[in-house]
């Protein structure tokens, strides 16, 4: 049979090419050029040349959504990975060798459903845990430890440290799925091997898991930093950025000014801000994994 | 260096019983080889002695320690995978240092051991290597040097060399043998494979089934296999198995095999068989071409010949049953040809024909 000539190929790619250009591409390229205007999104837009960056550079609250950016990084990623690298392996080495497979899967379900729960549903839940009048409240009033309850989402020196628990919750199973499944892959026999070696269930750990799920880790590390540098809807259901902008992230901000103060051309800076720096992230991380293979 | 004591060791998955109640003495400085068909058992007794498994029945001592229920990284055992399971990201010389690190010997003694180990098996130029950029035969050696710089008190070996192509096989039997002589190490040693088992070990235990058949010095159980398991297993081709009714009259006898075929037997040892049906084993370089009518002789039809050019198989019927002999001389038969065979003297095998075990002699 011939082969076909390349250019015949481009046919099969036309279908989602189109839909990547027309979702993807274009809005992308729109959003930059709006980042340039002033347009309260109808009219004729306004061209400002780069006042819009230089407003967006003395913003403070922007500056305190990309600092909250860092601040979720650790909730949606460092923890969630460190965390979930080692419930894996726990399950995995311990749990699934004393308790039987059975007992791991139902830990791993139990772990992964709050991604696989509607996210209002999961806003709503947290709401009521951590309202004024909520179970979390509750439990501590009836333990006679009436002095720690308080407004959890409603006191700016709180709201962010139930948003971060919620974040770990949410982002958790995710992670270990993926760790649990790469630790199936790996050789048992070099877990024999370290362990007539002399090694401990930590040296183990640290030494063959840590580097036979490299791969892994640089999937969810990436995957779950981008999710990090552009989350919305978890912090949407739960405080709106609130209280007084203790949670705001720049994603909510961009909505804010898009949607609220009809800004579009300020909300569209603010998007393309946190796309240059999400990009600027995923190179980094594409590098750091080609120079470690 | 250590003795291991293996006494009426039991293993059970479940109530699936995979190993019967195995006894096994291993002295100190010995190569033991363990030996069977697949599925025998012999990497679960040899994953037990190390720790990896748990032990159902029976103790397992080491030296003069019961370490039934001692943790495999406290026992000081090494083995070598069958996949060698090197580590992938560590080089050569961390893959052997690494039991040292982890027990937190001083660098330069870990550098100075591994390049001792590395010496002795030809590796002191790929040390920087890793794994994946070493062929077979040298990962199967660094298996070996990892195995080494501990100087433990056991080697256990899981078929290290089925993976590797017949030349290097023979070239690395010859290297674990030289290296046992050289460390006088303690070696359990896995391996399907019985010319491995006959060429390398001090001692054989030949498994079936979760039991030891045999347990003895490869020749004695060449020559005396304890019954037809062993007999057929233990040398290639196997011995061939002839089941007929001994009939012993005046000095004389012969085994009447089922179909009126017979073979004139002339060893006074059948005279205790007489009447009986009984399994006579004869090896194949035990048979010999002769002249019609000879002592212990019968006729057979030849259905193949395989010239390997050092021998010939000739593979016959005789009575319905298949004999196989290896003669040093080539042959030019077409197969349903007759030959006229007959048994070395002196070289008959007697099994019962229902238990199949060793009657005599
Ligand atoms: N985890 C397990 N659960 C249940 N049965 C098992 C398990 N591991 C091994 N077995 C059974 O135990 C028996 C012995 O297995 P083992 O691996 O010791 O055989 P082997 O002699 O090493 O065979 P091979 O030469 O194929 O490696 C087999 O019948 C096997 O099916
Ligand atoms: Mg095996």
């Amino acid at each position: 049979m011939e082969a076909a000539k390349p250019s015949s190929y481009l046919l099969y790619i036309l279908p989602s090419a189109i839909g990547f250009v027309g979702i993807i591409i274009i809005p992308f390229i729109l959003n930059i050029a709006a980042s340039f205007t002033q347009w309260r999104g109808v009219g004729i837009p306004k061209f400002i040349g780069l006042a819009n960056y230089a407003r967006l550079l003395k913003d403070e609250l922007v500056w305190e959504g990309f600092y909250h950016s860092l601040i979720f990084i650790l909730s949606m990623a460092v923890i969630p990975t460190i965390l979930g690298l080692i419930l894996a392996a726990l399950l995995f080495d311990y749990v699934a060798a004393r308790f039987g497979k059975t007992t791991a899967s139902f830990f791993r379900a139990g772990f992964y459903l709050p991604q696989i729960l509607p996210l209002a549903v999961a806003g709503v839940l947290w709401g009521w845990i951590f309202s004024p009048i909520g179970v979390l409240n509750t439990t501590l009033k009836a333990w006679g430890l009436d002095f720690l309850a308080r407004n959890w989402l409603g006191d700016p020196g709180t709201a962010m440290l139930c948003v971060m628990f919620v974040m770990v919750w949410l982002q958790l199973g995710y992670s270990l799925v993926i760790f649990m499944s790469g630790l199936a892959r790996v050789d048992p026999a070099l877990y024999e091997a370290a362990e007539l070696d002399g090694a401990t269930w930590f040296e183990r750990f640290r030494y063959i898991t840590v580097h036979m799920l490299k791969p892994e880790l640089f999937v969810v590390g990436l995957t779950t930093t981008i999710a990090a540098l552009n989350v919305f809807a978890p912090v949407f259901v739960l405080t709106k950025g609130g209280p007084n902008n203790a949670t705001t992230v720049p994603s909510l901000l961009a909505y804010y000014h898009f949607f609220t103060t009809n800004r579009v051309g300020y909300g569209a800076t603010i998007t393309t801000m946190q796309t240059a720096l999400t990009m600027l992230l995923a190179y980094v991380f594409v590098r750091l994994q080609s120079r470690d293979q | 260096m250590a003795s291991v004591s293996i006494t009426s060791l039991r293993k059970f998955y479940g109530t699936h019983s995979v190993l019967h109640g195995v006894d096994v003495e291993i002295a100190d400085g010995e190569f033991v080889i363990l030996v069977g068909p697949s599925g025998c058992g012999k990497s679960t007794l040899l994953r037990m002695i190390a720790g990896l498994e748990t032990i159902s029945g029976g103790t397992l001592m080491i030296d003069d320690r019961i370490v039934n229920n001692v943790a495999a990284k406290e026992r000081d055992i090494a083995m070598v995978f069958q996949t060698y399971a090197l580590y992938p990201h560590m080089s050569v010389a961390e893959n052997m240092g690494f039991s040292l690190k982890l027990a937190k010997c001083p660098k330069t003694e870990i550098d100075e051991r591994v390049r001792q180990a590395a010496d002795i098996l030809a590796l002191t130029a790929l040390l920087e290597r890793k794994p994946a950029q070493l062929s077979g035969g040298q990962r199967q050696r660094v298996a070996m040097g990892r195995a080494m710089v501990r100087n433990p008190k056991v080697f256990l070996f899981d078929e290290p060399l089925s993976n590797l192509d017949a030349k290097l096989r023979v070239q690395m039997r010859t290297e674990i043998k030289e290296l046992h002589r050289r460390l006088g190490s303690t070696i359990v040693y896995v391996t399907h494979d019985q010319i491995e088992a006959m060429t390398m070990a001090d001692r054989i235990v030949v498994m079936q089934g979760g039991y030891a058949q045999q347990i003895g010095r490869p020749l004695d159980i060449y020559d005396a296999p304890a019954n037809t398991f062993v007999a057929t297993f233990i040398g290639s081709p196997a011995m061939n198995l002839i089941t007929g009714k001994i009939e012993y009259t005046d000095a004389s006898g012969r085994l009447l095999c089922a179909d009126g075929a017979s073979i004139s037997l002339d060893d006074p040892a059948i005279a205790a068989f007489a009447g009986e049906t009984v399994t006579l084993g004869v090896r194949p370089e035990h048979l010999q071409l002769c002249a019609p009518g000879d002592l212990n002789a019968f006729t057979a039809e030849v259905t193949a010949v395989e010239p390997t050019g050092a021998e010939t198989f000739v593979v016959m019927k005789h009575g319905g049953q298949e004999v196989t002999a290896v003669l040093r001389d080539r042959l030019a038969v077409e197969p349903g040809a007759h030959l006229e065979l007959s048994i070395a003297k002196g070289k008959l095998h007697f099994f019962d024909a229902k238990t199949g075990l060793r009657l005599a002699p």
